[in-house]
């Protein structure tokens, strides 16, 4: 998978004033009564200052400036969109005040580090709240790589041999939207009906007619994933390990950030799933909260307590396509004898539910069998049963490459990988 | 009738001799021997402080409204037309015009007159609908001016130095012999004359006797004389926190053990004590209170809050303080939920979208309670 | 491109892993005047502070409700709510309430038979174990003995 710059995960991003909103954007669901002035906020920004950013080492800002926002730095803010209404989003000093978010802080066993303020912060969607020192964005970027690096480190190690694909989608089903969705409704988070200034900063806020960020990139965005935009390329498994900038594997940096003044096309724009998508990014801001207040190892912890520990049967997810032929090139590749497939028993064959047991053979060693109600299906299963047992191969717990991160760790043991699927 | 006429009258009457009884009002109305001023529909407030000049003229005159034996009342049958109405500089509000009545139509000897048949074209002359809209006709300066202090003193170290001064002034009054004003108006006094009680001395025997050295005579000529309040009144009645508290650890505290057996002594402390510090001693401490000490404790016992909120705020500020107790005093209503979810500015925004609601939803309180105050 | 990934979502377990108080919020209604609520707003005043000081991750609503019983309403996680009227009661009795909201899940209440309620599937049903009873079966077909099978598995034809 690709390069991660863990040095750089918080400070490059968090420093950058106006950058990583307009890194993450891809304002996605656009209402016709946009405010002008809300047209050109940094949410809007284009292309063009995402490379600039990504090169330009930025002076880090102190940490509590940028987390726990003065409420005297309000002269600063731009105008509220509702400005008959005060502020689009409650007052940091009222988080203070609020019994739910105390409960919330509590509830997640948070360490006392992370203040309350940026716990509400956290609960700002930038749909809610368009300017980046008050609304979720920066800390839900850096949750989302600190979440997406220890969701892949742990199933390369722990599944060596995951197809691409596999691993695209057991990423997703860790660590993306519905999975973030679900947790955060398990965490006990409710959302405002409608945001603003007078509601509760324990109550999630997002305003699902307003454009928001997705987020849909990870690390930085290579030059190449641009250059791939024109020549409509990367479709293929190679492809989206190249330059798929999603960690899951969905080119949909490829697709063309939209025009905003080109409304026509504003069902590309639309996002299926706003709640969805807010909640998820709640829960991305609160590991980034984790990670800059109480460091690396204590996001490494809670994104293996509540996202890691979660279940996910992955023999489910696998649909082939020629599992005869796979396991034959397996064999090959390999330098297995030639796999044969032997009916192991049979019952009732001429009954209306007869079931056959083929067993999978390779020379003498049996690699595997199933049953089916004929002798070409259960010679399938057979097989799939064969495949899923060599793409599940797991050397049991090994230890992942962030376990040296620490200063008395041992010295980094590289681990088994496979080479990859068997037909790309 | 006989009991009430025992005790000399409250404060407020130094006219009180004057002054009828109640006894007009327990007979027939109408009932009078002569013209009187107006039956028992009048300004006058028996426990005010308000001095008597200020009084209607009609009962500071002095002359008897009703005579003393009732018995000689006559009943004798008194038209409306006889009803004269005081002049309204008196009142505590101006009463609206008397109304004329005009002649009815076959009384007219005028020839030329001719009943009207349709309202159209006839002079309006108005109405009394707004009548007391106009604040001009409730004036503020004849608001009742009660006997207690308006502000009720809470400081312990005050409401000391009221128990002292009060019971001072008490004991000066007893030993010049002037018994009677023991439960006449005493008036408020300037400064100086504050601390001239206080720098009388109070000496206590065993018994709970108290004797006071001094000046007596020019304190209880000040007490009194202000009563008549020929002057400005003086409004001097308690000294500031700190020289109270001055005061307190320059006396000796003996005095505290002023025997109150005595109940006119101790009518007159607790009566000056509510003109003080607008403290009332309940009737069922009353008899608990057997020295200046005791009074001292029952006033200082701060009052029972009303509310379990009240009581939580200022005893268990802890439950307040923990951040994930939400502790609201008042009933949490569907308003404020809404609020809190902000989809109150939603449905507002749906009823101003129908035209079904202009302003904000939350109704005032009472409405009644504007008209009590006579607000429009 | 023979392999497709079927999507599916993680499935997370309260208790593994982290664990997530299911009460979320207790709402505390009391009446300052009727004396139904007597024992209530002694609570309030003794064992609340206590209580809610130990609970820190439920939130505490406490608001007056006049005229009206005195009761305490739990708010789940799973968006249930479950009220117990505590009108006359000791504090004492007020705070096993409270500990009981406190505990529940918030899920209906259900009668539960089972020594283990599991996620996982059945080893005995599940496809894989199928076709290892049948291998099983294979093999005792060799020894032609059917009530020998009938013997091993009763549990099976169940």
């Amino acid at each position: 998978m690709k390069r991660l710059r863990l040095d750089r995960l918080a400070s490059q991003l968090l420093a950058a004033p106006i950058s990583p909103a307009a890194r993450l954007s891809r304002p996605s669901r656009i209402s016709r009564s946009i405010p002008q002035a809300c047209r050109h906020s940094s949410l809007y920004n284009t292309q063009p200052c995402q490379r600039r950013h990504q090169s330009t080492a930025v002076e880090p800002a102190p940490l509590e400036e940028e987390l726990v926002h003065e409420p005297q730095d309000d002269e600063s803010r731009p105008k509220p969109l509702r400005s008959s209404r005060g502020l689009p989003s409650p007052h940091p000093a009222r988080a203070a005040s609020s019994a739910k978010l105390a409960a919330l802080h509590a509830r997640l066993s948070l360490s006392s580090k992370i203040p309350v303020e940026t716990l509400a912060r956290a609960l700002v969607d930038p749909s809610a709240d368009a300017h980046p020192k008050y609304n979720n964005a920066n800390l839900a970027y850096v949750g989302s790589t600190v979440l997406h690096y220890h969701t892949s480190e742990t199933l390369i190690t722990r599944y060596p041999r995951l197809p691409m694909d596999i691993l695209f989608a057991a990423m997703k089903a860790y660590a993306g939207n519905p999975a973030l969705h679900q947790v955060a409704r398990a965490w006990g988070v409710e959302a405002a009906a409608a945001p603003g200034g007078e509601v509760d900063p324990g109550l999630l806020q997002f305003d699902p007619m307003k454009p928001t960020v997705v987020m849909n990139k990870w690390g930085y965005v290579r030059a190449e994933t641009i250059e791939s935009q024109t020549f409509k390329s990367g479709k293929g498994i190679s492809g989206r390990v190249m330059y798929g900038s999603n960690p899951f594997g969905e080119s949909s940096a490829a697709k063309s950030l939209p025009d905003l003044d080109d409304g026509r096309n504003s069902k590309t724009m639309l996002l299926q799933n706003a709640p969805a998508n807010a909640y998820a990014n709640f829960v991305r801001a609160v590991i980034g909260a984790v990670h800059m207040h109480c460091g690396r190892d204590a996001a490494k912890k809670f994104v293996m307590s509540h996202f890691l520990s979660r279940t996910l049967d992955l023999s489910k997810m696998f649909e082939f396509k020629l599992p005869t032929r796979e396991l034959a090139r397996l064999c090959a590749r390999e330098d297995f004898d030639p796999p044969v497939a032997r009916l192991e028993s049979e019952t009732g064959r001429l009954s209306r539910t007869p079931v056959f047991v083929v067993g999978i053979y390779s020379g003498m060693d049996k690699l595997g069998e199933a049953a089916g109600p004929d002798l070409d299906s259960a010679r399938i299963a057979a097989a799939i049963t064969v495949l899923k047992s060599w793409y599940l191969y797991s050397p049991g717990q090994v230890s992942v490459p962030s376990d040296t991160f620490a200063e008395d760790a041992a010295p980094w043991k590289p681990a088994y990988v496979d080479i990859g699927e068997i037909i790309s | 009738m006989r009991r009430i006429s025992r005790f000399s009258k409250p404060s407020g009457a130094r006219l009180a001799s004057t002054v009828r009884p109640l006894a007009p009002l327990c007979t027939t109305p109408r009932a009078a021997t002569k013209p009187s001023p107006s039956p028992a529909v009048n300004t006058a407030r028996f426990y005010s402080s308000r001095q008597p000049d200020q009084l209607p003229a009609s009962l500071a005159s002095g002359k008897p409204a009703v005579p003393e034996n009732v018995e000689e009342i006559v009943v004798e049958d008194v038209g409306l037309q006889k009803y004269t109405p005081e002049p309204p500089q008196q009142r505590a509000f101006v009463p609206p015009p008397a109304p004329s009545v005009a002649e009815p139509a076959d009384a007219v000897t005028d020839t030329l007159y001719t009943p009207a048949t349709s309202a159209e074209g006839l002079e309006t002359i108005g109405n009394l609908k707004s009548w007391w809209d106009n604040p001009a006709h409730w004036p503020k300066s004849s608001n009742f001016v009660g006997f207690k202090a308006k502000q009720k003193v809470q400081n312990p170290v005050l409401l000391e130095a009221a128990v002292r001064r009060a019971l001072t002034e008490t004991l000066v009054m007893k030993q010049l012999g002037q018994e009677d004003q023991l439960t006449g108006h005493w008036g408020l006094q300037d400064k100086a004359q504050h601390d001239a009680v206080l720098a009388l001395d109070v000496r206590v025997d065993s018994d709970g006797n108290a004797t006071v050295t001094g000046d007596l005579q020019a304190v209880a000529e000040g007490l009194v004389a202000k009563g008549d309040g020929s002057s400005v009144e003086p409004t001097y009645a308690l000294p500031s926190a700190a020289e109270a508290l001055a005061l307190k650890e320059q006396a000796d505290q003996s005095w505290k053990g002023t025997s109150l057996q005595d109940a006119r002594l101790k009518f007159a402390v607790l009566k000056r004590v509510m003109q003080l510090t607008g403290q009332v001693v309940p009737d069922q401490k009353l008899a608990d209170i057997a020295t200046a000490r005791g009074l001292i404790a029952t006033l200082q016992k701060p009052p029972k809050p009303k509310t379990l909120s009240k009581e939580i705020q200022t005893k268990k500020p802890e439950l307040v303080t923990l951040p994930n107790v939400a502790f609201s005093p008042k009933r949490v209503t569907r308003g404020h939920k809404d609020q809190a979810l902000g989809r109150f500015k939603l449905i507002e925004a749906e009823f101003r979208k129908r035209d079904l609601q202009d302003g904000p939803l939350s109704v005032p309180k009472s409405r009644e309670r504007q008209h009590w105050r006579g607000e429009a | 491109m023979t392999i497709r990934a079927l999507e599916r979502v993680s499935v997370g377990q309260n208790g593994i892993g982290s664990f997530i108080l299911q009460c979320k919020r207790l709402d505390i209604h009391y009446c300052d005047h009727s004396g139904s609520s007597r024992g209530m707003n002694a609570f309030i005043k003794t064992h609340l502070p206590n209580f809610a000081k130990k609970n820190p991750a439920v939130e505490f609503a406490v608001s007056p409700r006049p005229r009206k019983h005195p009761v305490m309403i739990g708010h789940y996680i799973n968006g249930r709510q479950k009220a117990i009227c505590v009108a006359n009661m000791e504090p004492s009795l007020i705070l096993k309430k409270a500990e009981l909201l406190r505990d529940a899940s918030g899920d209906k209440v259900k009668r539960v038979n089972k020594p283990v309620t599991s996620i996982n599937e059945s080893e005995t049903w599940g496809k894989d174990a199928i076709s290892n009873v049948q291998s099983v079966l294979a093999l005792d077909t060799n020894e032609d003995s059917p009530e020998y099978i009938v013997l091993l598995l009763p549990w099976w034809n169940d």
